[in-house]
């Protein structure tokens, strides 16, 4: 299991120096230079100077990258232009909204994509599976934030149960943070709920007809306990692996339904920064979510050899 | 078939446009703001009064380009690489699949943003970073195929007589990774559907005046309380839309499959 | 002068292939560090020759790697030890292209014709492919040469621009022999080329190697674990066991008076032909 585990750390390692690369190397795919461009129309040739320094464009490339990345360990990550503040200080403010729509809506993909794959995967073709099918096409199918202003439609404007925009920080009022986070995370975890739950269904529906299953059922155990327990754990890893996948799709979802609702998050101050070409933010926010992303695919991989010992040795 | 269909029906749409569209998609009319479908405006007009049925038929032919030009700079450069990484292996695999690996794990939205940071928002630009986003996609199948190919008899075959590995490339490795990549293009068509509507909504996508529907959505949302039925039908024409790629994808699947079970493979 | 042997073989100074010492070993198992952790010798110090215009069977059980063999003679995997002369040629010293080249005059016939021929490519494409690279020749001769070839191996001719599916086993290993005798070869190694063959499509293809023989004079290596079918055909017969070769005689000689345990016990398991004689 340690060898595995120290297996898997070493391939997770050298992308996170990738995408860290890739990141820094974005401003030198911008048109022109980057330091004009960056300091903004008008700016005066001392304020690009400055740009220039700040940014170390006068330097070597490597000793560049060195510079932003030993930054970026111990946390500075740099001045953005257009707000003219620290980027850690702007994330930092921002982070809240975002995590909470992500782990909510990451939630509701996961409770409601299993249970929904579960029953309709435990009989298919039935009436449950066939409308359940129907609905996942057309939620994979339709766009997220279409899906969202449908939601505000029916939710908030005809129903009146939600506020159409706006946040509440849960240090503020915890009951409060939830009503407004209802509306979005569900609007964000719709491709997901469709997504899980398709993969749910079609784990379930093979593990259904495997013997153990039926000679449970032949034994009396009751059909619920079947299911959690054997099911859970034989489609286990392919549930696993799926939900973890969606931390990605949450994550950009994420960022459009926060513009949506009018929500101060990561999403919206990176829609401004790409506006504003402000490259710094940009930089550190794909860096950011880009080791998300990877740390969980570590932890997905690295909980497969807990769960199944067979792949520890493979 | 229905979905070929739909798609069928859609590019001639794109191509008559011109001819079948009710008004001009640019004329506003300042006294017919937000108006209900009408007989004259059957799906009612935008905050500018225009005829929201003119600018959707206007948007269809930019609204499925988009999703091409993507795939196809996803296809060229993904392909080539895929192919190179899976014949010939070594540093060059592993390097690629490390930097595939790196932008798989940014979702595609931000990608495509970034680049629309850096070179500046225009459709084609859009496009070209949607397809940088894809290539690694078209990588991953591609190269996944070329390791069990590779493996095949006939390869083997093909090496005995003497062919060269480009030749071996381009002659048998290719055309039997053409199902697969039929296939996947089909499910990044609809997936570049859908991001050009998002990009498209935060106004970093296809540029006004240029109509797609996502920039038709987009507009509809700004007058989403005062007439929400607006946003109603460009999302409906967007979700078909995508189906009909994901149906055709899936109908290609299994012809595909069964031409294989007939040719032994 | 050295002396004409009994199968009417005219130079026996300068064979058509010579292997030498060929070894190979392939790694089964790799440790955490990637370093080999479990070995499989698959040839060990295996050395023969092919005589122009002589059969030479290589006969051998499953596992006992005369298809790794045929692989190493034909550089589809390189070998570990040894040498191979081809024409007089050292194969294992020549650079890609160099090979590429003069693979021309060693083609093979694969075991499975529903595997070795590309499911993609025309009949025209498949068997003409070699004297496009080879002859560089034009694609409106091609036709004709294509059509010649097809008819030489019993093939209707007007199947330039059918599939490979379209056709039986049996028929597919005469594509694949056309396709092979496109290049113009000297030699020929038939892997088990009819053992996954009905009886009576296996009776045709072996005559028509045996005709092609006659009339091309090629030499030819065939790889088979059916001493059944050796008898027939074979000049000489050289035995494999275990990756090594055990044994090598003239073809009667070794089925009347074999010299390794081995060799007897395959000839025991031949079904009647071996034990009427």
């Amino acid at each position: 299991m340690l060898r595995y585990t120290i297996d898997k750390l070493l391939t997770a390692f050298p992308l996170l120096v990738l995408v860290a690369l890739g990141t820094f190397g974005l401003v030198f795919l911008m048109p022109g230079d980057a330091a004009v461009t960056i300091a903004g129309e008008g700016a005066s040739a001392a304020q690009i100077q400055t740009v220039r320094q700040d940014l170390g464009l006068d330097q070597p490339v490597l000793v560049q990258f060195w510079d932003w990345f030993q930054g970026v360990l111990v946390g500075d990550f740099g001045t953005s232009y257009s707000y003219n503040a620290s980027v850690s200080y702007l994330i930092t403010q921002r982070i809240e909204v975002t995590v909470s729509l992500v782990v909510v809506g990451l939630l509701f993909a996961s409770v409601a994509g299993t249970v929904i794959g579960l029953f309709a995967g435990l009989n298919p073709g039935g009436p449950f599976d066939r409308v359940t099918t129907l609905l996942v096409t057309l939620g994979l199918a339709a766009p997220t934030y279409w899906i969202a202003i449908v939601f505000i439609i029916v939710f908030s404007l005809q129903l009146g149960w939600f506020d159409a925009t706006g946040y509440v920080s849960i240090t503020e009022s915890p009951g409060g943070w939830l009503h407004s986070i209802l509306l979005p995370a569900a609007a964000v975890s719709v491709t997901s709920i469709a997504d899980v739950s398709r993969q749910v269904r079609a784990t379930a529906s093979g593990v259904k007809d495997l013997d153990f299953v039926r000679t449970g059922r032949a034994l009396g155990i009751p059909r619920s306990g079947i299911l959690v327990r054997h099911i859970g754990r034989n489609s286990g890893v392919a549930t696993i692996t799926i939900i973890g996948l969606q931390v990605e799709r949450l994550i950009g979802a994420a960022v459009v339904i926060e513009m949506l609702f009018a929500m101060p998050g990561f999403g919206t101050l990176l829609v401004n920064a790409v506006l504003n070409q402000d490259l710094p933010v940009i930089q550190i926010s794909v860096l950011l979510i880009a080791s998300v992303v990877i740390l969980t695919n570590l932890a997905v991989d690295i909980s497969y050899g807990l769960i199944n010992p067979k792949i520890r040795t493979g | 078939m229905v979905a070929l269909g739909l798609l069928a029906l859609l590019l001639l749409v794109a191509l008559v446009a011109d001819w079948i569209m009710p008004h001009d998609p640019n004329a506003q009319d300042l006294l017919g703001q937000n108006a209900p479908p009408s007989a004259t405006h059957p799906l009612g007009t935008d905050d500018l009064g225009r005829d929201i049925l003119s600018r959707l038929i206007d948007g269809t032919g930019v609204t499925l380009l988009a999703p091409f030009i993507a795939v196809g700079v996803g296809v060229l450069i993904g392909l080539p690489v895929g192919m190179l990484a899976g014949y010939f292996r070594g540093i060059f695999d592993w390097l690629s699949t490390r930097v595939a690996d790196a932008l798989f794990a940014v979702p595609g939205i931000l990608l495509a943003m970034a680049i629309v940071a850096i070179r500046g928002p225009s459709t084609v630009n859009v496009m070209i970073g949607v397809g940088v986003l894809f290539a690694p996609r078209v990588f991953r199948v591609i190269r996944a195929e070329v390791l069990a190919i590779r493996q095949a008899t006939f390869v083997d075959a093909a090496r005995t007589i003497g062919a060269s590995p480009m030749r071996i490339l381009r002659n048998n490795i290719l055309p039997n990774t053409a199902g697969t990549l039929i296939v996947q293009c089909t499910v990044l068509l609809g997936m570049g559907v859908l991001i050009e509507a998002a990009l498209s909504f935060f106004g970093i996508g296809v540029q006004p005046p240029q109509a797609s529907w996502g920039v038709v959505l987009r507009r509809s949302f700004d007058s989403l309380t005062e007439a929400p039925m607006q946003s109603i039908y460009p999302g409906i024409a967007i979700t078909l839309l995508v189906l009909a790629f994901m149906y055709v994808g899936d109908g290609i699947r299994e012809s595909i499959g069964k031409e294989h079970r007939e040719a032994g493979w | 002068m050295p002396e004409s042997d009994i199968s009417g073989v005219q130079d026996v100074t300068s064979p058509r292939v010579v292997a030498e010492n060929l070894t190979k070993v392939f790694v089964t198992k790799r440790n955490a560090f990637g370093l080999p952790a479990r070995r499989l010798t698959a040839v060990r110090g295996v050395s023969f020759e092919l005589r122009q215009g002589e059969i030479y069977a290589l006969v051998g059980g499953s596992g006992s790697g005369k298809s790794t063999v045929a692989r190493l003679l034909t550089r589809l995997e390189k070998s570990d030890t040894g040498r191979v002369l081809v024409n007089g040629t050292d194969w294992t010293l020549l650079r890609r292209s160099a090979l590429q080249k003069q693979r021309r005059a060693m083609q093979m016939v694969f075991q499975n014709p529903y595997a070795s021929l590309d499911p993609t490519s025309m009949v025209v494409h498949l068997v003409g492919e070699p004297m496009i690279i080879h002859e560089k020749l034009a694609r409106r001769d091609l036709d004709a040469r294509v059509r010649a070839l097809l008819d030489d191996v019993g093939l209707p001719s007007d199947s330039l621009h059918k599939y490979p599916h379209e056709f039986s086993g049996g028929q597919r290993q005469r594509l694949a022999i056309a396709r092979a005798l496109a290049a113009d070869p000297d030699v020929i190694i038939a892997d088990e080329a009819v053992s996954a063959l009905d009886v009576s499509s296996q009776a045709k293809v072996l005559n028509l190697l045996l005709r092609l023989r006659r009339e091309r004079s090629l030499t030819i290596l065939f790889i088979t674990h059916d001493l059944g079918v050796v008898r027939q055909v074979a000049d000489r017969i050289g035995v494999l066991s275990e990756g090594e070769l055990v044994e090598e005689a003239q073809a009667d000689a070794l089925f009347d008076e074999p010299t390794h345990e081995y060799t007897r016990t395959l000839l025991r398991s031949v079904p009647i032909m071996g034990r009427w004689r």
